[in-house]
């Protein structure tokens, strides 16, 4: 098609369709499939300790007053504790606590204490300093949420930077410090979000790790086994987060830059989506028609079928995914609104007022005994049946005016930003103290929650993360599939005279070591995991060294090999390497199937099945190809197509006269 | 249970939906059902689809729960396409027996 | 839709050009407007200034979107640029007219 020449709406959408995705499609590619694994960050990041595979589950009240115990040994003159239960993203509970001596305006505290975000599953909890340090007793805090983010956000020079960054930080990786220090690429944040969970410390790889290089701005955290109370220490490692930090600002780029280069591709990506919708003409006559072994036509079925069945989703997480990048993509929104003061956007978005401040709470000086806590799980336990309590914030234990905050377990409603309520108790003599309430966000704000709570996985339910993930998964399969379609649907050319064009050629080495090599490059990360060992420095930077230098190399052996042995060749390597990981798991000290299952530790065994299955698909993928004969060299019936959505069986009645759809030509 | 009734809902949806397709019908029924009798199976399929909606909102909520239910649908979908290209003709009775067992389940266990 | 009823200029019977020039109208002027309607929409909507801000800046999205399937789809280059000039001139005369920004509510 040419734009000089005349031509129908649709064969321009058509167009916009291709030369949109393509160039970026490689990029997507990464992008949803690190996406769709940081679903799962927490639990990947807990694969990867292997060391707290050993924490048997206990009762909760045990649990809690272990912690107790131990917060009680390592840190006694802490103004401030907080226990992250076991929960079901993690078998271990979670330490933290603020250093006695940390720089820390008093009149913050109390109120930053409520902006923690010590909640199960979350990065736990900091970053109150970062807010007091520029706002002394301003002493604004955010519910429960998350406090990192948006602690990290306010302070001079919060530009664009910050204002994204604290959209997207809000309690989702431990992110304490990341935004406060403004310009700087936050290696606290690859501390925090690398423990995302709070129960896995990756600063310093001992049992007790302040924020790496004091950057947790005087917060330090521990493991703890819940039915022992001992100290758990775990390998550092780069973990989940990266994975989850590389899905929206890649690596090795200044964050800004990074989000600008993904929040683009995301636009790419919904322009593609909806130009995609518009082309497809009978978009819900052809969603079931899959006809196997059929060449162009299979992989278009697949590609079709892929984006069409998870549409919602599609949509859900590229437009969500704008969002959370808005404030840097659009600065000229907030700018505009507020002039001179674009933070106070961001403020009043958290729920912030300047004007609704605390009174400023300063311990006694009295020493008194923490109430116990047995007595106020039970109140919680009864308020809230099924979700259960999440942390335990402890403030200015030891002291007369000790205060105990439990936080219920990340609830189901997504408007609030699944923020949970909470019990505020005296922690003296354990009587229930009046939290302050929470308003509900107006329409907009809360479709704003809605949509980022989803894409950020921030729910309690297994069943729904599985789905997303899954849909992730197609999500997947449907950009890898265009980028495989742009190649077979110029299969003509590419044989007319007897060569393969140079622009080609690049497609194709691209598309392999794009696709095949990134899942090839995540099966060696797994594996560096436990192979390099526990003990050796900056180990999660090598971990992350291992990813890179062999995706690089699958770079390289595309370029070498021919096209269709490089498919192969990578396909096979993947699944092999993802579908031994249980394997490996057992035999470097992880918890093995069986004694997972026998645990309880589902976040492990989940982690084993999950590889094995994918592994499994991966190597039927290559075995499909290998036994690939080009269309034009068979007679209809031997063909067979390459994609893990063509997955085994036979071939029983697509051959019907379904009916003709999708008469897209190419340009 | 409720996740399972909006699933089985959903898949019984899709799969009536199906069979009231020609190409579709073709390959569960082995022939072409008529004008008439396709025009009620789309009809019903959409009546079941609809209905997987309640529920997933009446267990988990109005947010999660068209979460669910969206995620679902694609669950649902994605298997109906699957059997449909590999194994059509089981079709007929999955998604009724699906459903009776999701009824089932519902109405003994009470919720 | 032929071009022949189009005012056509040089650049439209380039077709490496054409393309060019199209890219850089989406890219760009797209990404322009879309910024003007986000400014537009966050201190003229009627709503309390952090929900306009909000919801401006998921509806930018949407027009910048419209932006470009409007640059390619449209018969010659002229109507494409003409097409984002309008919307540029009615989101700017939107948001030159709404109340100050700095009297909106907080």
């Amino acid at each position: 098609m040419r734009f000089d020449k005349p031509r129908t709406f649709r064969q321009s959408m058509k167009w916009v369709h291709t030369w949109t995705g393509l160039p970026l499609g490689w990029l997507l590619f990464a992008v949803y499939v690190t996406g769709t694994l940081s679903f799962f960050h927490p639990e990947i990041t807990l694969w990867m300790q292997p060391e707290s595979h050993r924490a048997k589950v206990a009762e909760t009240e045990e649990t809690a007053r272990r912690a107790f115990e131990a917060l009680a040994r390592v840190a006694p003159d802490a103004p401030q504790w907080t226990v992250s239960l076991p929960g079901s993203r993690s078998g271990v509970a979670g330490l933290a606590w603020r250093e006695a001596t940390a720089g820390q305006p008093a009149g913050g505290q109390q109120n930053a204490v409520r902006g923690e975000a010590a909640r199960r599953g979350e990065g736990g909890q900091g970053a109150r300093g970062e807010f007091g340090e520029r706002a002394a007793g301003e002493g604004v805090s955010e519910r429960g949420a998350g406090g990192q983010g948006d602690g990290a956000a306010p302070r001079r020079g919060f530009g664009e930077r910050g204002m994204a960054q604290g959209m997207q930080a809000r309690g989702e990786r431990g992110a304490r410090g990341a935004g406060g220090r403004g310009s700087e690429e936050s290696d606290a944040e690859e501390a925090g979000a690398a423990q995302a969970g709070a129960q896995t410390p990756a600063a310093s790889g001992g049992g007790v790790q302040g924020g790496e290089g004091g950057r947790g701005q005087g917060m330090k955290r521990a493991t703890m086994d819940p039915a022992t109370g001992e100290l758990i220490e775990p390998r550092q490692t780069a973990g989940g987060g990266f994975l989850y930090r590389f899905h929206y600002r890649l690596y090795g780029f200044d964050r800004t830059w990074g989000q600008w280069i993904v929040g683009a591709a995301t636009m790419v990506m919904f322009i593609a989506l909806i130009t995609g919708v518009v082309i497809h003409r009978t978009i819900f006559r052809d969603i079931f028609s899959f006809r196997p072994a059929k060449g162009k036509r299979s992989w278009m079925d697949g590609h079709n079928a892929s984006s069409v069945l998870s549409l919602p989703f599609h949509v859900v997480i590229t437009f969500s995914g704008l969002l959370l990048l808005g404030n840097q993509l659009m600065p000229s929104a907030a700018s505009s609104a507020y002039p001179g003061d674009e933070r106070g956007y961001f403020m009043e978005m958290r729920g912030m007022r300047g004007g609704e401040q605390q009174p400023a709470a300063r311990p006694s000086g009295t020493p008194a005994q923490l109430a116990d806590i047995g007595p106020l799980l039970a109140v919680a336990q009864e308020r809230w049946p099924e979700q259960g309590v999440g942390s335990i914030a402890v403030n200015f234990p030891g002291d007369a005016r000790a205060t105990i905050e439990l936080r219920q377990a990340r609830g189901d409603g997504l408007a609030n930003r699944a923020m949970g309520e909470r019990l505020l108790f005296d922690g003296v003599t354990g009587a229930p103290l009046e939290a302050p309430p929470v308003a509900d966000p107006s329409g907009v704000r809360a479709t704003s929650n809605v949509l980022s709570a989803v894409h950020l996985g921030r729910f309690a339910s297994p069943l729904v993360r599985w789905l997303l993930f899954a849909s992730g998964v197609l999500g997947s399969v449907m950009v890898a599939s265009g980028l495989v379609l742009w190649v077979v649907s110029r299969a003509r050319d590419r044989t007319a005279d007897g060569k393969i064009p140079a622009g080609h050629r690049f497609v194709e080495v691209l598309n392999v070591a794009a696709v095949a090599g990134l899942l090839v490059a995540i099966g060696a990360y797994f594996w560096a995991n436990r192979l390099i060992p526990a003990e050796v420095a900056e180990r999660n930077l090598w971990e992350i060294r291992v990813f890179f230098t062999v995706w690089s190399l699958t770079l390289l052996h595309s370029l070498l090999r021919r096209h269709k042995q490089a498919w192969i060749e990578q396909l096979a390597l993947a699944g092999g390497l993802l579908a031994a990981l249980p394997l490996v798991n057992a035999a470097t000290g992880g918890a093995h199937l069986g004694v997972a299952f026998y645990l309880g530790q589902w976040q492990v065994a989940g982690f084993d099945l999950c590889a094995l299955v994918c592994g499994a698909l991966l190597l039927h993928a290559a075995r499909k190809v290998a036994s690939h004969v080009p269309r034009e060299k068979v007679a209809r019936s031997a063909g067979r197509t390459k994609k893990p959505a063509a997955a085994g069986g036979t071939d029983e009645g697509g051959d019907g006269p379904v009916p003709a759809v999708l008469q897209t030509e190419e340009a | 249970m409720m996740d399972f009734l909006a699933f089985a809902l959903a898949f019984a949806g899709f799969s009536t939906i199906a069979m009231g397709m020609e190409g579709h019908g073709r390959q569960v029924f082995g022939r072409v059902p008529e004008e008439g009798r396709r025009r009620l199976l789309k009809l019903a399929g959409w009546v079941l689809l609809l209905l997987s909606l309640v529920p997933a909102l009446a267990a988990r909520g109005p947010s999660i729960g068209t979460v669910l239910w969206l995620s679902l649908l694609t669950a649902a979908g994605f298997i109906v396409g699957l059997m449909l290209s590999y194994r059509p003709r089981p079709l007929r009775v999955v998604g009724p027996a699906l459903l009776a067992l999701a009824v089932a389940v519902w109405a003994l266990a009470g919720r | 839709m032929s071009t022949h009823h189009y005012l056509t200029c040089f650049a439209d019977h380039r077709p490496v050009l054409n393309v060019t020039l199209r890219s850089a109208l989406a890219i760009l002027g797209g990404y322009g407007l879309a910024a003007l309607a986000a400014s537009a929409f966050a201190v003229g909507m009627p709503l309390p200034r952090v929900d306009a801000v909000t919801l401006a800046i998921m509806l930018s999205f949407i027009v910048y979107l419209l932006a470009v399937m409007w640059v390619f789809a449209t018969a010659t280059l002229l109507r494409a640029a003409a097409g984002l000039a309008v919307g540029a001139a009615v989101f700017g005369a939107w948001l030159w007219l709404a109340p100050s920004a700095a009297g909106g509510a907080a």
